[in-house]
């Protein structure tokens, strides 16, 4: 499983784990019973510590997105597709929440937010 | 469960002082030791494994008090330091049979493989192994019986790159297996960057620092922004060499290094991360700075 370490990132290790599974999960990129690296094997690949994958993988554990078998390791959930598309659609409602309030706060309003959003989803009329 | 616990041990000779060092690593723990030459690490190691005398302190390996009226810690323990001791006549494989016989747990079959995986020649004597092929014969020596406790005393001098790399696989497929704890003193903090969880800084004689490696990487960052004039004293930031008006500092605290330009009216801050052989330079660096300070 390939991920990416941001030189840059202000996010944490443990959230750059997490946010890259996750989403690879939720967009049906690791499919269902999809064994996930060993927490040290992960560690050892991205160089960070074995704390760090634990705590990432023990919140996918307790989103329900991954499950644990004992001694074997991690395997992704079996998720309803509405449960995906739930969990999908909240999440992006959070980040859109950020964005919005940034957005705001540099000024933009109501009228902008909407055209970019239009022209982001490429749909200008 | 504690695999290695070190209270207070203490080593003087005249002139120089180690300890009294206190350390834990626990049951699955890989520790990186580093520090500069003469810092005291391999006196540590001669501490721990008994081939010098400690001055005061206890040390416990896998729950046994390590003294000398006790032996059979011993079996819990792989071990390289500065000499193993072989016969130079024997080959390898005498070498490794003899040596079996002290360990109940010693797996023959495991020997093998790792000198195999080492492309050590185990039907050659001794004497005629080079320095990095005893290394080797020493590496099969330590991992053989699946010890507890492994005490590896810049184990990769000598080898060669392939040998390295082969020994970091080995060292990590024993942590993976989570029945032991290693102990690592290296110089080159990047051989051990993806097997290390915890870095433990000696100076002096001294336990200077022992931290997650990951809280020393999300804290520590390279900082460059742009200003005319010289920004002096940031805290928790030490200047790089740059030149006026582009400025360059490593912050062991960056959120509080970013937030003290931000008040000096510097928005545009460039933050990138730093590897940990490159934190370990900069704590090595301070140490020694903070020496010179003293004296």
């Amino acid at each position: 499983m390939l991920l990416h370490i941001s030189e840059q990132s202000s996010a944490t290790l443990q959230e750059q784990i997490l946010v890259q599974i996750r989403a690879r999960i939720l967009s049906n990129e690791l499919a269902t019973d999809f064994a996930l690296p060993s927490i040290r094997g992960l560690a050892k690949d991205l160089k960070v510590s074995v704390i760090t994958v634990q705590r990432a993988y023990d919140t996918l554990l307790n989103e329900g997105l991954i499950y644990a078998r004992r001694g074997k390791g991690f395997y992704v959930a079996a998720l309803p597709e509405s449960d995906r598309s739930a969990v999908a659609v909240a999440r992006f409602e959070t980040n859109l929440q950020q964005l919005l309030d940034a957005a705001r706060r540099d000024g933009l309003d109501e009228t902008q937010l909407q055209q970019i959003f239009t022209r982001a989803l490429g749909k200008e009329d | 469960m504690a695999y290695l616990e070190i209270n207070g041990l203490a080593k003087h000779y005249t002139g120089y002082a180690l300890g009294p060092v206190n350390l834990q690593l626990d049951c699955g723990c890989a520790a990186a030791l580093i520090g500069a030459n003469g810092a005291g690490k391999s006196t540590l190691f001669r501490c721990l494994v008994g081939s010098v005398r400690r001055d005061g302190g206890t040390v416990s390996v896998a729950g046994q008090q390590t003294d000398e009226q006790h032996v059979l810690w011993r079996q819990q323990l792989g071990y390289i330091g500065d000499f193993t001791p072989f016969f130079n006549d024997w080959t390898g494989h005498k070498n490794l049979r003899i040596r079996s016989q002290f360990y109940p747990a010693w797996q023959s079959h495991k020997a093998e493989s790792i000198a195999e995986r080492l492309q050590l020649d185990l039907n050659k004597k001794v004497k005629t192994y080079s320095t990095g092929q005893r290394t080797k014969l020493s590496i099969v020596c330590a991992l053989a019986h699946s010890p507890a406790l492994l005490l590896f005393d810049e184990p990769s001098n000598g080898l060669d790159p392939v040998a390295r790399q082969t020994l970091l696989e080995l060292l990590f497929e024993e942590i993976e297996a989570g029945e032991t704890a290693l102990l690592y003193a290296t110089h080159h903090v990047s051989e051990v960057e993806g097997l290390a969880d915890r870095l433990i800084f000696l100076n002096n004689g001294t336990v200077t620092l022992d931290a997650i490696k990951d809280d020393l990487t999300e804290k520590w960052r390279h900082l460059s922004f742009r200003s005319e004039q010289a920004i002096g004293s940031i805290p928790y930031a030490t200047p790089q060499k740059s030149e006026l008006p582009y400025q360059q500092v490593i912050s062991e605290d960056y959120e509080a290094s970013a937030a003290f330009l931000q008040q000096q009216g510097i928005h545009d801050i460039e933050i990138s991360r730093l590897s940990a052989e490159q934190i370990a330079v900069e704590i090595l660096r301070n140490n020694a700075n903070g020496a010179n300070h003293v004296s």
